[in-house]
C-alpha cells in the first residue's frame, strides 16, 4: 500500500492546463524527487499535495483515505508539511520560528523546548535562537525553514527546490539533513529539484515532469539508464539525440540508418520504425587512428570545437553525424585534439538508448 | 506681536500650574478619543481582516468606498450623527445629543473608514506565501489568519494611532453633536474654537498646546514602535 498517491489529477489556472492527469505513488519511508525544468509544473503539484491548493480535476489519497485541500481536516493535514521554494519566516526569533508548529499543536512548553533546543542544536543554529529570523541570511533562513517543517515531524514532508539558491556547502547541509529525516524514519519525503546530480544523490524515486505531465516514474537507476521519451533522455543528459529509421535487423541487432550513415543499435521494433537515438557525450571514445576495439559503431569525424573544462573536455565532432562527446581533459591534452583535427568517434552498441518516435 | 507672546508665557503658565479649567478639558479630549479610537478598533480590525481574507462579490467596490471615505469632512460626519440623533431623527428617542456619549460614537464614526482601510493595507502587506507557510505547518484556518495579523502588528498598531491623532484633532464633528458645553462636553478643539473668537488667546494657546503636545506624544510612539519593526 502507497502512502499516498495522486489519481488522474489536473490543474487549470485561466486557459492552461498547469498539470495533466498526474498519477503517482509515494513509498513510506523514502525520498521521491520530482524532476524537471523550470515551469514542469512542479511547484503546482507539490502544492496540491501539500493540500495548500485544490485539483482541478482527481484526488489525492493519503492511507487510501481521500483528502482535500481548503476542508479544516487538520489531523489529517497536520501529518503533511510544505517547504516552500524561497522560504518565509516569521517577524520573530529563530526560537519562535521554530516552534510555531508545535505551538499551534497546543504542545505543553517543556515539550516544545525540549525539541526546539534539540532540532536547533543539530541544525547548528543554536546561536541564532534569539536573533530576529529576518536578520539571517538566505542560507541561514533555508535552514530555519526546514527545521521549522522537521520539528512537527510530519508523515510527509514536501520540500519544493530545498537547495535552489544555497551555496555548495550550505546545499550539502540541507542535503544531509534531508536524508537524515529519512533514513531515522520520521517520515517520507517528497521534493522537487532541477539539479540532475541532486536527483541522483539524494532520490529513492524520480518522476521526470515536463510540461505538467510525468514523462517517466520509477527507480533512480531505471529513469536515468533508460530514459523513455526524447524529453527525458535530453534532460537526464542524453546530449546527443538523432533521428532516423530502422532498416534492417537480425534478432535483436538493428541498423538504423541516420541521414548517410548507418548505426548498430539493440533494439527489437520493426523494420520501417522512425526511432530517436540518444547517447551520453561520455558514451562516445575518441581516437586518433581507426581502432580495432569491440564497440560496433566507428565514424571518422572532423573536430569543430574543443572546450576545455575541468576535469572533462567537450569535444563536438562534426561528420555526418554530429556528435558531442565528454573525455577527461588529460586525454584531451594527450591526443592534442583540435579544431580542424580527423578523428575517429567510436560508440558502444550497448550504450545507445532507441526511442521509438510516437 | 508682544500679545503673542504674553499670551504664549501665560499659556505655559496655565499647564505648569495645573489650572483646573485646562486640564479637566484636556482630560475629557483624551477620554472621549481613547474611548472612540477604542471602540472603532474593536470592530474595525475583525471587519478589515473579513474584507482582506474573504473574497464576496462586490468586494473592491466596497474596499474602493471605504478609500473614498477616508476623506469625508468631519462636519458632514457631524451633520448625519446630528441628524440621525435630533429629537425629530430616528434615534431621538435616546436623548444622547450634546452628550459626549454621541461624541465618542461620532468620532468612532469618522475614523472608521480610515482602521478599516489601514488594516487592509496592514495585512495585505504581509507576505502572502507567510499565510501558506502556517497552514502547511499545520495551522488550522483561524490560526493563520490570527498569525498574519500578529505579523502586521508595527502597521495595525500605527494604524491605530493615526486614527487617535484624527479623532482628538477633529472639530466640525465635536461641536456639532456635543455642543461644546463648558464643564460637560467641551473638549481641546472646541474650546480652542471658542476662546479664540472670544479673544481668550492665553487659554487658547495653552490648549493648543497641550493638543500639540499630544500629537507629539503619539507621533513619538509612532515612531518608536515603527524603528522596532526590524
Amino acid at each position: 500500500m502507497s502512502l499516498l498517491t495522486v489519481s488522474n489529477l489536473s490543474k487549470k489556472i485561466q486557459e492552461w492546463w498547469i498539470l495533466k492527469d498526474i498519477n503517482l505513488r509515494l513509498e513510506k519511508g523514502k525520498i521521491s524527487t520530482i524532476f524537471g525544468p523550470t515551469g514542469a509544473g512542479k511547484t503546482t503539484l507539490l502544492r496540491i499535495i501539500g493540500l495548500l491548493d485544490e485539483p482541478t480535476t482527481g484526488f489525492i489519497t493519503i492511507n487510501d483515505l481521500e483528502v482535500k485541500a481548503g476542508i479544516n481536516n487538520s489531523l489529517l493535514r497536520r501529518k503533511i508539511s510544505m517547504v516552500l521554494q524561497k522560504p518565509v519566516v516569521f517577524n520573530s526569533s529563530v526560537w519562535e520560528n521554530v516552534a510555531y508548529g508545535l505551538r499551534i499543536r497546543g504542545l505543553s512548553y517543556d515539550i516544545i523546548k525540549k525539541k526546539v533546543d534539540e532540532i536547533l542544536n543539530n541544525f547548528g543554529l543554536e546561536k541564532y535562537a534569539l536573533v530576529n529570523a529576518r536578520k539571517l541570511s538566505g542560507g541561514e533562513m533555508q535552514k530555519v525553514a526546514l527545521a521549522r517543517a522537521m520539528v512537527v515531524e510530519p508523515e510527509i514532508l514536501i520540500l519544493d527546490e530545498p537547495t535552489a539558491n544555497l551555496d555548495i556547502k550550505t546545499s550539502g547541509e540541507v542535503e544531509e539533513k534531508i536524508k537524515d529525516y529519512v533514513y531515522s524514519g520520521k517520515g517520507t519525503i517528497i521534493m522537487s529539484t532541477h539539479d540532475l546530480q541532486q536527483g541522483q544523490r539524494l532520490a529513492d524515486h524520480i518522476s521526470v515532469m515536463h510540461n505538467g505531465t510525468i514523462t517517466q516514474y520509477g527507480d533512480k537507476g531505471t529513469v536515468f539508464h533508460h530514459p523513455e521519451t526524447v524529453e527525458v533522455a535530453r534532460f537526464i543528459g542524453f546530449d546527443n539525440i538523432l533521428t532516423g529509421k530502422i532498416v534492417d535487423r537480425v534478432n535483436d541487432l538493428s541498423l538504423v540508418k541516420i541521414s548517410e550513415h548507418s548505426l548498430e543499435v539493440i533494439s527489437n521494433k520493426p523494420i520501417g520504425t522512425e526511432v530517436d537515438i540518444c547517447l551520453r557525450p561520455e558514451d562516445i571514445t575518441i581516437s586518433i587512428n581507426r581502432p580495432a576495439s569491440s564497440a560496433r559503431n566507428t565514424y571518422l569525424c572532423e573536430i569543430k570545437r574543443v572546450s576545455y573544462l575541468n576535469p572533462l573536455t567537450r569535444v563536438e565532432l562534426d561528420g555526418n553525424i554530429p556528435l558531442i562527446c565528454l573525455i577527461t581533459s588529460s586525454s584531451a591534452r594527450d591526443l592534442q585534439l583540435t579544431p580542424g583535427m580527423k578523428v575517429y568517434a567510436s560508440i558502444k552498441t550497448t550504450a545507445i538508448r532507441v526511442i521509438p518516435k510516437k | 506681536m508682544t500679545e503673542i507672546w504674553q499670551g504664549f508665557l501665560k499659556a505655559v503658565e496655565l499647564i505648569i500650574t495645573l489650572d483646573r479649567e485646562v486640564m479637566e478639558i484636556a482630560f475629557r479630549s483624551l477620554g472621549i478619543s481613547l474611548s472612540a479610537t477604542l471602540i472603532a478598533s474593536v470592530l474595525c480590525l475583525p471587519l478589515g481582516g473579513i474584507l482582506q481574507f474573504y473574497s464576496f462579490t462586490g468586494k473592491r467596490a466596497v474596499i474602493s468606498l471605504i478609500q473614498t471615505f477616508y476623506s469625508v469632512p468631519t462636519v458632514l460626519v457631524g451633520l448625519f450623527v446630528f441628524l440621525l440623533f435630533s429629537r425629530s431623527g430616528p434615534l431621538g428617542g435616546l436623548n444622547l445629543l450634546f452628550t459626549p456619549t454621541i461624541m465618542v460614537l461620532g468620532q468612532a464614526i469618522l475614523i472608521t473608514p480610515v482602521l478599516i482601510g489601514l488594516t487592509i493595507s496592514a495585512l495585505s502587506g504581509v507576505d502572502k506565501s507567510l499565510k501558506d507557510t502556517a497552514l502547511s505547518l499545520g495551522a488550522t484556518n483561524t490560526q493563520a489568519i490570527i498569525t498574519i495579523i500578529k505579523e502586521a502588528r508595527f502597521s495595525i498598531i500605527s494604524a491605530i494611532l493615526l486614527a487617535f491623532g484624527r479623532a482628538i484633532s477633529e472639530v466640525g464633528c465635536v461641536i456639532m453633536v456635543g455642543g461644546n458645553i463648558r464643564g460637560f462636553t467641551r473638549v481641546l478643539t472646541t474650546a480652542i474654537a471658542l476662546e479664540t473668537q472670544r479673544g481668550e488667546i492665553e487659554l487658547s494657546l495653552a490648549l493648543g498646546l497641550i493638543l500639540l503636545l499630544i500629537s507629539l506624544t503619539v507621533n513619538l510612539l509612532l515612531n518608536i514602535y515603527q524603528q522596532r519593526k526590524v
